[in-house]
């Protein structure tokens, strides 16, 4: 018998892989709605899967490439300008290295 | 009542001079100022943009210049689709201060049609929802009933057609949020082939699933938005390159001797007394045009929640990493010597709401490794299963339907402590967005409260123009098309 997966979820962990940050009564009231939700799920292991390939797109395969040409149709001082926080074309954050 | 036309009687007056594009848009925009406040429908609008695009519709009128396919037409546009110079937000806090500095290409084409573009309307946030509730601004509201919710995600859309504040408009549909919000306030929504139109300019949801599409107050309207935004675009790699076919053309067709396959499973305990006696009308009526209505089985409608609510959401828990507070969007700092890692969480937590987060969680949870198998590959293996089935019945059948819901709109915070209560309502569009088909809602009557109900139509990979065929015949015998919302 394999171990039950959900024996995993900690909304906290979860948080943290997903950079959030929960209040303690987020964390409690996600855990009580993740635990209903992941119970509804495994009535996917009732469906017998053997021998089939998982589906990651309904396109039929071809996505048509375009030609490999540089377009500009956005300037950089207009993507720059989108940040919060900027300095000489560039996007600051928070000190990284001490 | 002028704004309650459908695009062709529009343009049938614009065309013969007895109105001019000014004057409707002026008259779409005085009734968003009327009602926007009690509805919500939109969350931003765009009136400069919308009377210079009317003039220049009418200026070209007056040059006698060949008409073009939209022109003067006020259309509103989900807020999840990027128009240059106006707020984008998808409904978030966290893109609250986002101006779109390029354009979704379906706007692009719209403006090229010569389209009135009124606004950006509301949805819940990031299309997270099935009831418009969930937008971080402010609930959108049934025209029919303003306890109720309009449906979702693309509430806003619907209700701004409903309430005639726009002809047509757009919105996107990842698991049916086109399809179930016109069969909640009576409107028709149009989903197409996935790959049918370009994503460029459309924020992300879950990318193998979420397609545009349009709304109007008739399948022609429908037909004809859709023609003008589909086709290839070279920005957006899973475009296709299948011609487009004037859909519109389709309307009025005969539908004599096309069979019509009847989900069975819809059929089931899940649906509502006044939804089933409304589809068993609708049924009837088909078979009055002359189609041939036979009863099919769809075994994996069963597993169509669970394994598109693994798919969305772990998709989506990706998607929405872009918005860390770095490069646009909101930025939290907790202290003024807060690190990196404790900007981007304030960032986020500020930034998104709950039903937001509550995917995001889950969507982390089904890629964990432990979990991975289990869950994400088990619902990538179903969601083959369920698009075999789909194309196996429709090599015998020209057309699926189903109800578009199993009940009509239901009220503002029903479930508001049930977030799976929402998720279930979402059974019968699922399969079709699973399997990347072309999906219509197109209204079949009303509920016994006197709400609006929905028939789903749902053809093969790139053939709308069956879907609209149908649909279209459907309406004109319809007993539903007299009804408007109540004031």
């Amino acid at each position: 018998m394999e171990r039950d997966p959900r024996a995993d979820v900690s909304p906290a962990h979860l948080a943290a892989l997903a950079g959030l940050r929960l209040s303690d009564d987020e964390a409690g009231s996600f855990g009580n709605d993740l635990d209903r939700i992941l119970a509804y799920m495994s009535l996917l292991s009732e469906v017998d899967t053997t021998g089939i390939a998982p589906l990651a797109s309904p396109t039929a395969g071809a996505s048509p490439l375009r030609e490999d040409v540089p377009l500009r149709e956005v300037s950089a001082a207009a993507v720059v300008a989108l940040a919060p926080k900027s300095q000489d074309g560039a996007f600051v954050v928070p000190k990284i290295l001490e | 009542m002028l704004s309650f036309e459908t695009v062709d009687e529009l343009l049938t007056r614009l065309a013969r001079g007895e109105a001019t594009a000014r004057a409707i848009t002026e008259r779409a925009l005085a009734r968003i100022d009327a009602r926007n406040d009690a509805l919500g429908a939109f969350l931003a609008v765009t009136r400069d943009d919308a009377l210079a695009a009317a003039d220049e519709a009418d200026r070209d009128r007056a040059r006698g210049d060949a008409p073009k396919k939209l022109a003067g037409v006020p259309i509103a546009i989900k807020d999840a689709l990027c128009m240059k110079g106006a707020p984008t937000t998808a409904a978030s806090r966290v893109l609250a201060n986002y101006v779109a500095p390029y354009e979704a290409t379906v706007v692009t084409r719209l403006r090229a049609a010569g389209a009135v573009l009124v606004g950006k309307t509301n949805m819940d946030e990031f299309a997270m929802g099935s009831s418009t509730e969930h937008s971080a601004y402010f609930p959108c509201k049934n025209p029919w009933d303003t306890t109720r919710t309009p449906g979702g995600s693309s509430g806003g859309s619907a209700v701004a057609v409903a309430a005639g504040m726009a002809t047509a408009a757009l919105g996107s549909d990842t698991g049916g949020s086109i399809r179930q919000p016109a069969a909640y306030t009576g409107t028709v929504g149009l989903k197409p082939t996935y790959g049918r139109v370009s994503r460029y300019g459309l924020v992300a949801f879950a990318s193998s699933l979420d397609q545009v599409g349009s709304f109007a107050t008739d399948v022609r309207g429908a037909a004809r938005v859709l023609e003008v935004v589909a086709g290839h675009d070279p920005h957006d790699a899973t475009s296709s390159r299948e011609p487009v076919p004037t859909f519109e053309a389709s309307c009025g067709q005969d539908v004599r001797a096309l069979r019509i396959g009847v989900l069975t499973e819809s059929l089931g305990d899940g649906l509502a007394p006044d939804a089933r006696a409304s589809f068993e009308g609708a049924l009837e009526a088909l078979e009055g045009l002359g189609c041939t209505v036979s009863r099919v089985s769809l075994p994996s409608l069963r597993h169509a929640v669970a394994t598109y609510y693994v798919l969305a959401t772990a998709e989506a828990s990706s998607n929405l990493s872009r918005f860390d507070g770095v490069r646009y969007g909101v930025r939290v700092m907790p202290t003024p010597t807060a690190s990196l890692g404790e900007m981007i969480g304030a960032s986020r937590d500020q930034g998104f709401g709950a039903e937001v987060k509550r995917r995001i969680l889950l969507g982390t949870f089904v890629l964990t490794a432990g979990a991975f198998e289990a869950y994400y590959l088990k619902a990538q293996k179903v969601r083959r299963i369920v698009r075999d089935e789909l194309l196996a019945l429709l090599a015998g059948v020209d057309v699926l339907v189903s109800p578009t819901a199993p009940t009509e709109a239901f009220a503002l915070g029903a479930h508001d402590r049930d977030p799976l209560a929402m998720y279930l309502s979402d059974v019968f569009t699922l399969p079709a967005s699973l399997a990347g088909l072309p999906a219509l809602s197109v209204p079949s009557g009303l509920s016994a409260g006197g709400l609006p109900l929905g028939l789903q139509i749902v053809g093969r990979p790139f053939d709308e123009a069956t879907v609209v065929r149908v649909g279209a015949a459907f309406e004109a015998v319809s007993a539903f098309r007299a009804s408007r919302p109540r004031p």
